[in-house]
């Protein structure tokens, strides 16, 4: 098992139930089905019979008035057979995705409520498999494995049964071949599951190696290393191709067995009835013969698959467990009862003190061994504009990430107006909160649809917003708010990219701004605009920026500086200055590796 | 389609092979019903005169007869089996072959794929072609050719000893599957479209998760889950619908094939009854009859299915083929490059430039940059500087004339070798889930130990290394460390300076490293460029003031350039941002929010 791979820890049978209720939802058109298949095995299962009825009666008795009504039995017969077969095939594909949309969304539904704790661990590549193959595996396992094997056993029983009842004798012979059948099958199977299991494995490794030179195409022809980076496709394509080869093999001989199997016994049928056939006291009919060779062209094709279906449904649960882990993840951020109740209506109070942001003794640690915020208390007043600032290390993202619940607290409180953010309803407090982080995120889509991110907003307020980021002319040139982004905004620069991540928070108007290093991927131009559009329309808004660069900070009221885990020193850029502490180390190392540079240039030197 | 031809074709030999086991193993079946006829009549003779006298002496020599019958049809079955194992092995090979290719061929084609190619593609929707619609192939090249072989093959094997027998009976028995064209022609086409469309919608749906999963910060920032999860379950109910489409029409077209087999089977009881009656025909011909219908019965069945495998082929291939007739922006160049090594001049001729039919994005740039300079280009953001600097690897068409290095036209330069000597550190920090070392050596044919270390070293990147249990060998991405931007970005430049190029290119990689780090790499930067010629497009002036030559873009055209001298003398654009930098850098309030007022006048 992959470490950090979750599984199922329950049964078969547990997870079974938890299947139910998706099957229930689709009770109408999975009853249908599973009613329609005894007909349907019913009306395949009297025809070798008519057939024989024919031959032993009508025709040895030159009777054309009643081969005339065998002939109409038998239409009826395969008629109902293939318009129920149609019925019975469509409704079951009906459940079967029925309940793969419904697992799908469920699971989509599921990962945009888990924290960002869960999202560290679990790659991308596994979560989307998740979403799409896991959950077909789970719909064939209803339309292609269950039902086709309770139509399979249903043939199969009938087919015994009726063999049995024609001929006792000849019954028995047939049978005699069963114990070699599944023997054979069984061993080709448990191999040819080892198999599959290996190409799933190697089919995997493929297309994350597939995924991820796509995404990386550019590093690779920068490179020069298109030919190195097809050769290890290749060969990862060789890997795959090879365990390919090994279960035709296997599926090959199993097949041919089986059909043998068939010829075989066919064989020993005529063998066997030949006596009987001859004996003047007529133990055994023509008819008879011929309606047992026909039954036994239907008996083999079910068993030769049982076992295929049988892996069809392991693979299946296999799918169900990982998706029913992923399900009972809960590794989400908790709302409390109180927050429950007060609800929606709530919403509206939330922040309405004016976004006061306070910490008090607040204790966090990704791991228990490494703390990373130890007793942090500090605090923010509505509409007062901080710096955070402090070696990498000392806690800065991670107490952005705790106002906005990313993280809760190990230990003390994070107050938004008074009230911890525990306590608020969740929703409420992002829509409170406003963040642009480091690594701007866009979606594939319409500019519009990524700034306003689907609420209402008219026209003129997007373009406003837009000219006071600065970005309103980048959205003339790409062709105005209806215009497509690419994947992750690939047609658009760093620069450009965070200018609509400013625009889309400001179309949000948040009571609280976080800001997490969010100027730095901008140019000087762009970055002034933002900050003198930030400054004006953060009147009357709480904002709180990690400051990468100390330009940054000459936009705040206040300068906290952080160091292992709490707060070492606040004040003013002079207050700071004049105290010499952490500050004045900071500022001085910086400036004085820019001054060297400017004292080598003035000199007239060029080392 | 004939690209899917030319791929079947590749593998003829294994599939004439194959398709002869196939013959001989379906001749063997085909044997089988005609011995059991053969047995069938002789016990019905003996039967009937067993009410004689003769009967009883007759049982003896019947029986020997009949032991022979079954002993020759387990013969036929063993080599049925031998061949049947044969013919499925080569074709399945074939298919799997002609999957392997296909992959291997298309992988091969998108390395050759431009920047404008993968920036109008998903991700998402590139690897459900590499991965669903070559599965649709397949199964075309492997199940689909050997039932289509099969049903050809049998159908002749039957036709011939069932017309031998009766041929009015086998006429009557076969005409409704003449009806099945009919079908199919109706069928088939919708079959195309809704599994064309199904195929669409399923790319959708897997680049919709994917967004969610890879920005799932924003959506829970900023609340967006109930839209996201809205819009989730829409793209997946169109999908349902469109996939039960196509399972109707599947749905319906199998029954209708196997109901015309079964039609049959009436044939033969109801005209094979009223011959036997008349005497014109023997109960084991009946029997045999029936038999070679039941031979029939699969290869009809697999008629049908095969029509709709087919147009999820086709429509597989052509989605395929929207991605092969892709041609490449820029072609390989010729195989033999003119010197050995580049010296690094490099030089702009009235060079105008525009992605596809947009518009231009460069107009009449003229530069030139003697080997062994050291070049700084700046501009606001959209002027060009990243389009400039991403002609000089090639990655976008360069009309002729517009860009000489080492006084050679770029378009006759070998572009494997061209870029094998040009190390461009991109502006997004891109990197391999591999471990450090390799990461570093990327660009590296084997890698060396020494180069790595002093690559990591020009990266400040040592100190990072230390805190990693593993070192170098430490692995990144999905299943290792992940590091933060300036790491990133700094690994970029690691990558970068281990090729010992000629010409460098920075393309403003050290946004998101700390302004010390910066001015340490830059310094380690330039000692080590000083024979090579280097180009950095940078937002940030301070640092640079020692380059030989300093471009300024604007709108797609040089409107400035000299040294740092020559600009902050002439007063213009750089002059004022330069200022203003130094002044931000004094971080005095006043000043600052001065020159940026100065700035809203003069932009």
């Amino acid at each position: 098992m992959v470490p950090g791979e979750e599984t199922w820890k329950g049964s078969d049978f547990s997870l079974l139930r938890r299947l139910v209720p998706y099957g229930r939802r689709q009770w109408r058109p999975l009853l249908l089905s599973m009613a329609l298949l005894p007909v349907v095995s019913a009306a395949q299962l009297v025809q070798p019979y008519l057939l024989k009825v024919a031959i032993d009666g009508p025709i040895a008795e030159r009777d054309l008035g009643g081969l005339s009504a065998v002939v109409a039995v038998l239409f009826a017969a395969l008629a109902i057979q293939y318009l129920l077969q149609f019925i019975q095939s469509f409704s079951s594909h009906v459940a079967g995705q029925g309940i793969v949309h419904e697992l799908r969304v469920d699971v989509h539904g599921h990962l945009l409520l888990l924290n960002s704790r869960f999202f560290q661990r679990n790659p991308a590549g596994r979560l989307l498999t998740r979403c799409t193959n896991d959950v077909e595996g789970i719909g064939e396992m209803f339309a292609a494995g269950f039902l086709m094997l309770f139509a399979d056993v249903l043939l199969l029983t009938g087919i015994c049964g009726a063999m049995l009842w024609l001929d006792l004798r000849l019954a028995l012979v047939t049978f005699a071949s069963l114990p070699i059948l599944i023997v054979g099958t069984g061993w080709f199977q448990a191999r040819l599951r080892t198999c599959y299991r290996e190409i799933r494995r190697r089919t995997a490794v493929l297309n994350s190696y597939l995924q991820e030179s796509i995404s990386g195409i550019r590093v690779v022809q920068l490179f020069g290393r298109e030919e190195r980076t097809t050769r290890r496709f290749e060969a990862r394509n060789l890997d795959l191709v090879e365990e390919n080869f090994r279960s035709i093999r296997l599926d090959a001989v199993l097949f041919a067995f089986v059909e043998m199997m068939r010829h075989v016994v066919t064989a020993a049928l005529l063998w066997f009835a030949a006596r009987p056939l001859l004996d003047p006291e007529g133990l055994l009919s023509f008819g008879v013969l011929v309606a047992f060779l026909d039954y036994l062209s239907r008996f083999f094709h079910p068993i030769r698959d049982l076992s295929q279906k049988f892996a069809s449904l392991q693979s299946g649960l296999a799918s169900s467990e990982r998706v029913f882990a992923l399900l009972d993840e809960t590794e989400w951020v908790q709302e409390s009862e109180a927050a429950n109740e007060q609800g929606a209506a709530a919403r509206a109070d939330v922040a309405a003190g004016g976004g006061e942001v306070c910490f008090e003794d607040v204790h966090f640690a990704y791991q228990s061994s490494e703390p990373v915020l130890q007793g942090l208390s500090l605090k923010v007043r509505a509409g007062e504009r901080v710096a955070l600032l402090g070696v990498t290390g000392a806690g800065k993202t991670t107490a952005l990430r705790l106002v906005n619940r990313v993280h809760d607290a190990d230990s003390g409180r994070v107050l938004l107006d008074g009230v911890d953010v525990k306590q608020l309803p969740l929703a409420s407090l992002r829509r409170a909160v406003g963040v642009v982080l480091q690594d701007v995120f866009l979606f594939m889509g319409s500019i519009r649809d990524n700034i306003c991110m689907g609420e209402e907003a008219s026209d003129e307020h997007l373009w406003a917003v837009l000219e006071r980021v600065g970005a309103a002319d980048l959205v003339r040139r790409l062709g105005g708010l209806e215009a497509r982004l690419g994947e992750r905004g690939s047609n658009i620069s760093a620069g450009e990219r965070q200018l609509l991540a400013f625009a889309r928070v400001l179309a949000y108007d948040p009571a609280v701004l976080l800001l997490d290093e969010a100027t730095s991927n901008v140019d000087s131009f762009s970055e002034l605009k933002i900050q003198e559009a930030i400054s004006t329309s953060m009147e009357g808004r709480t904002t709180i920026v990690v400051a990468h660069r100390l330009s940054t900070i000459q936009q705040v009221d206040r300068i906290l500086v952080l160091s292992h885990g709490r707060v070492a020193e606040q004040g003013s850029h002079k207050q700071l200055m004049d105290r010499g502490g952490i500050y004045r180390r900071l500022y001085d190392n910086y400036f004085a590796a820019s001054e060297a540079e400017r004292r080598t240039l003035a000199a007239g030197g060029h080392s | 389609m004939s690209r899917l031809f030319r791929y079947l074709g590749e593998e003829r030999r294994r599939y004439s092979l194959g398709i002869l086991a196939l013959a001989v193993s379906n001749a063997a079946t085909a044997g089988i019903p005609y011995l059991t006829k053969l047995a069938v009549d002789a016990l019905e003779a003996a039967a009937a005169d067993a009410g004689s006298l003769a009967g009883a002496l007759g049982s003896e020599p019947t029986l020997a007869r009949v032991g022979w019958l079954v002993a020759t049809i387990v013969g036929l079955a063993a080599v049925m089996a031998v061949f049947r194992v044969q013919s499925r092995v080569l074709v399945f090979d074939g298919g799997r072959r002609v999957e392997y290719a296909i992959r291997n061929d298309l992988f091969a084609h998108l390395q050759t794929l431009g920047p404008r190619f993968f920036g109008q593609l998903s991700v998402g929707d590139l690897i459900s072609r590499c991965t669903n619609d070559i599965m649709a192939l397949r199964l075309l090249g492997g199940p689909g050719v050997l039932n289509a072989a099969n049903t050809v093959i049998v159908y002749v094997a039957a036709l011939v000893p069932m017309l031998l027998l009766d041929a009015r009976i086998t006429v009557l028995a076969l005409a409704p599957l003449l009806l099945l064209f009919a079908v199919t022609r109706f069928i088939g086409p919708r079959i195309y479209k809704a599994s064309f469309r199904a195929q669409e919608e399923l790319s959708k749906l897997s680049e919709h998760a994917n967004e969610s999963i890879a920005g799932i910060g924003v959506v829970q920032s900023y609340v967006r889950e109930e839209p996201r999860q809205r819009s989730f379950e829409r793209t997946s109910e169109s999908y349902r619908k469109i996939y039960l489409r196509w399972v109707l029409y599947r749905a319906v077209l199998l029954p209708i094939v196997a109901g015309m087999g079964g039609v049959g089977t009436l044939a033969i009881l109801w005209f094979g009854g009223r011959a036997v009656i008349a005497g014109d025909l023997s109960l084991g011909d009946l029997v045999a009859f029936l038999g070679y219908l039941s031979m029939l019965m699969w290869p009809t069945v697999a008629l049908g299915w095969m029509v709709s495998m087919w147009q999820r082929g086709r429509a597989a291939m052509d989605r395929m083929s929207e991605l092969f007739d892709t041609q490449p922006e820029v072609l390989a160049g010729p195989s033999e490059p003119p010197v050995e090594r580049l010296t690094g001049r490099i030089e702009f001729r009235d060079l105008s430039f525009r992605y596809g039919d947009g518009d231009e994005v460069l107009s009449g740039v003229n530069l030139s940059i003697e080997a062994g300079q050291q070049v700084l280009v700046v501009g606001p953001s959209g002027s060009g500087k990243s389009t400039l600097v991403s002609l000089l690897p090639h990655l976008a068409a360069v009309p002729r004339g517009g860009l000489l290095i080492d006084g050679h036209d770029i378009n006759d330069l070998p572009l494997a070798w061209l870029r094998r000597q040009l190390a461009f550190v991109p502006q997004e920090p891109f990197l391999f889930s591999m471990s450090v070392r390799d990461n570093i050596a990327f660009g590296l044919d084997e890698g060396d130990e020494d180069w790595v270390r002093s690559a990591a070293q020009l990266a400040s990147l040592e100190s990072d290394l230390g805190g990693f249990e593993a070192g170098y060998e430490t692995l990144i991405g999905e299943r290792g460390v992940s590091l933060s931007g300036g790491q990133r970005q700094r690994m970029t430049i690691a990558r970068a300076a281990a090729m010992d190029p000629a010409i460098w290119v920075f393309d403003d990689c050290l946004s998101s490293v700390d302004a010390a780090t910066e001015q340490q790499i830059i310094r380690n930067l330039r000692s080590r460029t000083e024979q090579t010629t280097a180009i950095f497009v940078s937002h940030r002036l301070l640092g640079f003031e020692a380059v030989d030559h300093i471009v300024v873009l604007g709108e797609g055209r040089i409107v400035e350039q000299g040294t740092h001298e020559d600009l902050v003398d002439a007063g213009g654009w750089y002059a004022r941002l330069y200022a203003r930098q130094r002044l931000r850098e004094d971080l005095s309030d006043d000043e600052s929010r001065r020159a940026a007022a100065v700035d809203g006048t003069t932009r």
